[in-house]
């Protein structure tokens, strides 16, 4: 009953991840704010693209 | 004052909220899930109220607050958003004003705190002192915690269950480097959850209501930004992002849930996947769409969500702590 919620789950978790890794290591290597906050909001917006995309394209599999 | 005196206080507080509550059976709404739709309360947001009024005030008279206003704004968010929440109970607050509310309070203290500004720390990232940038973050983890844990409030229990895997690793950590302020404010969010979650859980005595999810919202929210532990406590709480992206993003906007068009429906207590054009996207939608269920094997779902996210993050704290990252 849960497998598709978990996939997005674990899948979100392990890209969330990796987003904080990147602007952890911009963070270290220039440590501009302004940039930070610039590469944090490219990062959230990708990561919420990819996330409802992938949502989506769940719902319609399971749909089918 | 003593740690132990505040907790005690403020515990009994909640629990006397709670008896009053369940015994005036005021604010009553059917629960729609079960075969008798039975009337509950919807007053939980007192049960969080009364812990963190009692623990703001004890805390107060002893002074500790008065060298961090980052406790003035952990502590009084929260009452101010429950009392929003409790007044949306009754009568409908508008959701931009409510959204309004969740960002603009914390921002006017922000700003009455002139540069007194200290900085925020998250593990991964690093730590945040310039002004504009510690403002930005928190308008944005008050103003999307306390709507998200609001949008997850579908089934009984899940909140308060998941406040308590959140309150975990904070705990731990305020144990393990011996943080009194850090673990009043951990207790702040874990107490009142575990005392909701006794009479939240399936079959729910009492509901959380608005009151309940907007204050326990800016609690988490708080501990977010405060504990040091921000990255970890967010990476636990992704199946709340999740659902809060999903239902802003299918229904364009920011919408009152009466506004929403339902993500599931309901026949013969099984709770199906409403699969109808321009129907809402929602995590408890994913979860149906494999399998219809009743709400009991729905909440055992949204358990086991929280469970592996919470087992993940767990894991990876203590990569970090052993790698001295925390």
């Amino acid at each position: 009953m849960v497998r598709t919620a978990l996939y997005l789950t674990a899948l979100s978790w392990v890209l969330l991840l990796i987003g904080f890794i990147v602007i952890g290591v911009i963070a270290h290597m220039f440590g501009n704010p302004w940039l930070l906050i610039t590469v944090g909001l490219m990062i959230v917006a990708a990561w919420s693209i990819v996330v409802y995309r992938i949502a989506e394209a769940l719902v319609r599999k399971s749909k089918v | 004052m003593e740690l132990p005196i505040v907790i005690t206080a403020s515990t009994l507080a909640s629990i006397l909220a709670a008896y009053i509550v369940l015994r005036c059976r005021c604010a009553l709404v059917p629960d729609v899930h079960k075969p008798n739709k039975p009337l509950i309360p919807k007053l939980g947001g007192l049960v969080v109220l009364a812990y963190v009024v009692v623990s703001f005030t004890l805390l107060s008279i002893g002074k500790e607050l008065i060298n961090s206003m980052y406790y003035v704004i952990f502590y009084t968010t929260p009452i101010v958003l429950g009392i929003i929440g409790i007044i949306d109970d009754f009568t409908h607050v508008h959701e931009f004003l409510r959204v309004g509310a969740s960002v603009l309070y914390p921002l006017i203290i922000l700003l009455a705190m002139g540069d007194k500004l200290g900085y925020l720390n998250f593990p991964i990232i690093g730590h945040f002192s310039n002004p504009v940038v510690v403002i930005i973050l928190t308008i944005a983890a008050y103003g999307i915690f306390s709507n998200a844990i609001n949008m997850m409030d579908v089934v009984n229990g899940i909140v308060p269950y998941s406040m308590i895997l959140t309150s975990i690793i904070p705990l731990a950590y305020s144990i393990m480097i011996n943080n009194t302020t850090l673990l009043q404010m951990t207790l702040a969010l874990l107490i009142p959850s575990i005392i909701l979650f006794a009479f939240n859980k399936y079959p729910a005595k009492l509901f959380n209501g608005n009151g309940g999810t907007y204050s326990i919202g800016a609690l988490v929210a708080g501990l977010m930004l405060y504990s040091g532990l921000g990255t970890l406590i967010l990476l636990v709480m992704v199946p709340y992002v999740i659902n809060g992206l999903l239902i802003i993003v299918s229904s364009r906007g920011i919408k009152s849930r009466e506004k929403l068009k339902p993500s599931t429906y309901m026949n013969n207590f099984i709770i199906y996947p409403n699969l109808n054009k321009g129907s809402t996207l929602t995590l408890m939608k994913i979860i149906v769409i494999d399998e219809p269920g009743d709400e009991r094997k729905v909440i055992r779902s949204f358990y086991t969500v929280f469970n592996v996210a919470t087992a993940l993050t767990i894991l990876l704290f203590i990569v970090l702590y052993v790698m001295g990252w925390v």
